[in-house]
């Protein structure tokens, strides 16, 4: 793409009679004093600086300059001549007057538009016919969200080996907007907004492959790039999903109306209706209006009356003083209370053995009493010196310098004379007090 | 005191009536005299086929005078009259639709003595997120159309609670039906027109739309002479609209040559 600078944009900003534009240093002034190049994003839209003048030049000093100028450019490129000679502008730019006509070229030619050579005569430049296929989209799409501009801009930039960053950015923009678009339908309950959205879900829908076989030719290395292509990819992952629910919801929608007589749809009255203004909708509405009796207000003084003495007798409760005093505390149980025998004799056996510092076979401890009171003990032993046990008597379990060790692969031996009749054999282990091991 | 003295009370204090709670109005000589007690001071008994209500409305000799038209009579502005046709169209219409056909949405399986009784007690609704949505351009902002619909709610021509519309008595009684169906009618058609009008221009925009509608009525797949049958088109032209077709990925072509069949892309 050529797009040399054939005028600077001051120069084309002074063409056009506007306040000189500032430049790019001037930017700081807008940034915090901060110079531009410091801002990525700034730094991103610099190479769009050739532009400028063309755009500027063709949206003119107002709408009018700017339909003059567009009409002129595209006669221009409709006429098929490679180069127009004087006679050839009259002709093809037949429905300006003389003054008008002159204008147009000049400030065509001025901002890059148009380039003169004397040899041929004036054609369009190639920055030219660039910003006009770019222009070219806008008219008839103008306004649809289409995505079919920007799945070919991507192939497009994959072609000619540029960057195709700035496309699946705006693809990604505009499936997460389609993917609110289909949140805000379904809150909607309308059914008219409902299958306009999901026309435009079925489009995308039928577009997904093409964005597919697109996105797996974005190359590897281009790290920046395949991040966002792997978003479009869940994006349109989810918008399968979306899709789904949102035509549930039409169908659901459907089925609250009837099927009105005379073949008509609840939708297409409602399409009908949002197409007319509000003074065409209040219109039909002032004609259909029946002249209502409104009832007047009934007020008689008996009833004034009443109501002014039930509302002096109302019964109005003083609201309660507020004790600002600090509550008492919370009664506290102790540790003691509360905690069953046979667990307080386990925690005095289990106190001792770490007292003494002497490993104690479980055989030992394990049986006592019942053997109810056995698998209580043994099940307990399983919080014994693990520290973060808790409160409580799993708290005091835990905070037993001591350790269960099991023998063998766990499989139980017999006892004798003992409430159990197999233990899985083990000790209990006291730990060393701290600081011994280095002593 | 006589039954036509406290139906004329009650229809003057409280505006519109539940039509179960004035039977005496089904009594031919209660209704002529009631009628002659409003009509006495220019009022008239409005009833109709479809509202469960019974009210009062100025009579036509009253409402000849400049002084009563009927929606500045009622306060009611452009936007609330506007809201007013939207409403009929979304609530009476359907209400006017299950009494005619004795059907309700969903319940179509029910026996026929619960049909009627369901229809006369089906309550159509629409909620404020979807008037929002689709005349929020129209009516301007939620906040806006939240007003007016408290206003239509005071008046009586809106009901329910909350985010969901129901109609009120007045939307059936205060608002002439036929005309309101004749302007829906002439909108619908309208439109319909402009969207054929439209879709013939996007097919002359896309010949292959006409094309692709071919391909359909052959089955989705035809050879080229089949095409030419159907589409009274040269042979050259439909080659060169099949191969723009094809580069598209709207049809693909299946065979060679004389074999060569075309078929839509589904």
């Amino acid at each position: 793409m050529d797009l040399r600078d054939p005028m600077s944009p001051e120069n084309a900003a002074r063409e056009e009679g506007a306040p000189t534009p500032d430049g790019w240093d001037s930017i700081a002034a807008l940034t915090g004093g901060e110079p531009p190049e410091r801002f990525e994003e700034l730094g991103r839209v610099r190479a769009l600086e050739p532009v400028y003048p063309l755009l500027h030049a063709l949206a003119g000093r107002g709408l009018r300059e700017f339909f003059v100028r567009a009409a002129a450019l595209e006669a221009l490129v409709a006429s098929e001549r490679p180069a127009f000679g004087a006679r050839d502008v009259d002709e093809i730019l037949y429905f300006l007057d003389e003054s008008a006509r002159d204008a147009t070229m000049k400030a065509l030619r001025a901002s890059g538009w148009l380039e003169h050579d004397p040899a041929e005569g004036t054609r369009i430049t190639d920055a030219g016919r660039w910003a006009y296929d770019i222009l070219a989209f806008l008219h008839k799409r103008i306004g649809e969200a289409e995505l079919l501009p920007t799945v070919e801009g991507v192939e497009y930039a994959l072609r000619i080996g540029i960057d195709p960053l700035r496309h699946l950015l705006s693809m990604r923009s505009r499936l997460t907007a389609l993917r609110a678009a289909i949140d805000a339908a379904r809150a909607s309950h309308s059914e008219v907004i409902l299958r306009r959205t999901a026309g435009r879900i079925s489009d995308v829908m039928k577009l997904s492959e093409q964005i597919r076989a697109v996105l797996r030719r974005v190359p590897v290395e281009n790290a920046p790039a395949r991040a966002v292509a792997r978003e479009v990819h869940d994006l349109l992952a989810r918008l399968h999903g979306s899709g789904s629910e949102l035509h549930r919801d039409v169908t659901e929608v459907g089925r609250q109306h009837l099927q009105l007589t005379g073949g008509l749809t609840n939708e297409q009255i409602v399409r009908a209706l949002m197409r007319r203004s509000r003074e065409e909708l209040a219109a039909a509405g002032r004609e259909a209006l029946l002249p209502i009796a409104r009832p007047p207000p009934l007020l008689t003084t008996d009833v004034v009356a009443s109501a002014a003495e039930q509302q002096v007798l109302r019964d109005r409760s003083a609201p309660e003083a507020i004790d600002w005093s600090e509550p008492p505390e919370a009664p506290r149980a102790s540790g003691g209370e509360g905690v069953p025998s046979e667990v307080a004799a386990l925690l005095q056996d289990l106190a001792a053995i770490a007292r003494e510092g002497r490993p104690v076979p479980l055989s030992d401890v394990v049986p006592r009493g019942s053997a109810g009171e056995s698998f209580l003990r043994l099940s307990l032993l399983a919080l014994a010196g693990v520290s973060r046990a808790g409160e409580g008597i799993a708290g005091r379990l835990g905070a037993l310098p001591i350790d269960v060790e099991a023998h063998g692969d766990g499989w139980p031996e017999p006892l004798e004379g003992a409430p159990l009749a197999r233990l899985t054999p083990g000790r209990i282990v006291p730990r060393a007090p701290k600081g011994s091991e280095d002593g | 005191m006589d039954e036509a003295t406290l139906v004329c009370a009650r229809l003057l204090r409280e505006g519109t009536v539940p039509r179960a709670e004035l039977s005496a109005l089904d009594r031919p000589d209660v209704r002529s005299e009631v009628e002659r007690r409003l009509g006495a001071v220019g009022l008239v008994l409005a009833t109709s086929a479809y509202s469960e209500h019974v009210g009062i409305r100025h009579s036509a000799e009253v409402t000849a005078d400049g002084a009563f038209d009927a929606a500045s009579n009622l306060g009611l502005r452009a936007d609330a009259c506007a809201l007013l046709v939207i409403l009929w169209a979304r609530l009476v219409l359907q209400k006017r639709t299950a009494h005619t056909t004795r059907e309700i949405p969903g319940q179509a399986e029910l026996l026929g003595e619960h049909r009627t009784d369901a229809a006369r007690s089906f309550t159509p609704a629409v909620r404020f997120a979807a008037i929002v949505r689709e005349f929020g351009d129209v009516l301007g902002s939620a906040t806006h159309i939240r007003s007016l619909v408290t206003q239509l709610r005071k008046l009586g021509f809106a009901a329910g609670r909350g985010d969901v519309i129901e109609a009120g008595p007045l939307l059936e009684l205060g608002i002439d039906g036929e005309r309101m169906m004749t302007f829906i009618r002439r909108e619908v058609l309208a439109q319909l027109l402009a969207e054929r009008e439209t879709g013939a221009a996007a097919e002359d925009d896309d010949p292959g739309v006409s094309l692709l509608g071919a391909l359909d009525r052959l089955g989705g797949s035809a050879a080229i002479s089949d095409l030419e049958r159907e589409t009274k088109e040269k042979r050259n032209v439909l080659k060169r609209r099949l191969q723009m077709l094809i580069d598209e990925g709207r049809v693909r072509r299946e065979g060679q040559r004389g074999d060569a069949r075309y078929v839509k892309v589904t």
